[in-house]
């Protein structure tokens, strides 16, 4: 009796644990540098932006005595956009973890090509000592965009990033 | 029961577990017009009908400098291009002479640099506002002596009898305009 209740006890502490969720802040509205020398391109024709430009925080991870992986996809939907334009995303810390030791994040730390078709970004961790619930805050995630140019049609190009987290 | 409740409770701790979810971001980057036109290298060309070797013989007609380089960059919209028009804005070409001009082949840079109109082979005779090259869309020639396009001035006699010694400073202004 007093095993089935224990049990009970730490399924409900399981259910009541929320399902992973995602939350994402920080667009990134980067602007030219004007051309001083007549002749010449665009200088840089690479733009970067702060190492922290999106913050990405990952919550309701874990749960009870089971070990727990969770991947990061990143995907880009394009309002108007140009193939000249290669977009690049990285992860460049760590994020804050809500129990020390409990959830970390890895891979993701090199430039990758953020295409219209959803690709395994980087993937966080949890330990199997964790009691579900958990969450890694403020991932920082730096952009990359390249060929910029003036080739390019005069316009505003935009597209929407898209990162998305699914249970392994 | 009690293993009915189980079962229950495990199931919806595997559905719970396997949602998906997502966020977004967005990035946006605005492109601007631009227009811009120069001549490499700065300062004057010269050119001069010397006079004969010998007593006698005619003056050498046709004299040429091909020591400036057309450089511009150019960004436009969609569907919109642009030309160069030249054109003598100060001063006169001297009566018995004419000055011409004539684009060469580009050289470095990128993009859509446009169709000679003025080409060496084919040259303007430089007056009033007049297109040497056309249908520039987003380009950049690169910069200075040895990017873009060479230029290259002759003057021809056109009429011995109005010839008169003298010199005459005439300046020849470029302009990019939409079309």
């Amino acid at each position: 009796m007093i095993k089935t209740g224990l049990l009970g006890v730490l399924l409900t502490i399981s259910l009541l644990a929320e399902g992973q969720a995602i939350s994402v802040s920080g667009n990134w509205l980067p602007s030219i540098t004007a051309i001083s020398t007549t002749g010449s391109d665009y200088s840089p024709s690479t733009l970067t932006s702060a190492a922290n430009q999106t913050l990405i925080t990952a919550s309701g991870l874990g749960s009870l005595l089971v070990a727990k992986n969770y991947r990061i996809s990143v995907s880009k939907t394009n309002t108007d956009w140009h193939n000249n334009l290669v977009l690049t995303a990285r992860r460049t810390g760590a994020g804050t973890p809500s129990i020390l030791s409990a959830v970390s994040a890895s891979g993701g730390t090199t430039a990758q090509t953020i295409t219209n078709i959803s690709t395994a970004f980087f993937t966080i961790n949890v330990s199997f000592l964790s009691l579900g619930g958990i969450s890694l805050s403020n991932i920082p995630i730096e952009y990359s965009l390249s060929g910029i140019s003036v080739i390019l049609p005069v316009k505003t190009y935009s597209t929407t990033i898209t990162y998305t987290i699914v249970e392994l | 029961m009690r293993k009915i409740v189980l079962t229950l409770l495990l199931t919806l701790i595997y559905l719970k577990g396997k949602a998906q979810t997502s966020g977004n971001a967005s990035v946006s980057l605005t492109f601007s017009s631009v227009a811009r036109i120069s001549i490499a290298s700065s300062g004057s060309s010269t050119l001069t009908l010397g006079s004969p070797a010998t007593a006698g013989l005619a003056l050498t007609t046709t004299v040429s400098d091909e020591t400036k380089w057309l450089n511009f960059t150019s960004a436009v919209a969609s569907g919109v291009s642009r030309r160069i028009e030249a054109s003598i804005s100060a001063g006169t070409v001297p009566s018995g002479l004419q000055l011409k001009l004539g684009l060469n082949a580009a050289v470095g840079g990128g993009g859509t640099l446009g169709t000679i109109v003025a080409s060496v082979a084919s040259p303007i005779t430089l007056g009033t506002a007049a297109t040497v090259l056309n249908n520039i869309t987003g380009a950049y020639t690169g910069v200075g002596v040895g990017n873009g396009f060479k230029l290259t001035y002759t003057v021809n006699v056109s009429n011995y009898g109005l010839l008169r010694s003298g010199t005459n400073v005439v300046q020849i202004t470029y302009t990019l305009i939409d079309n």
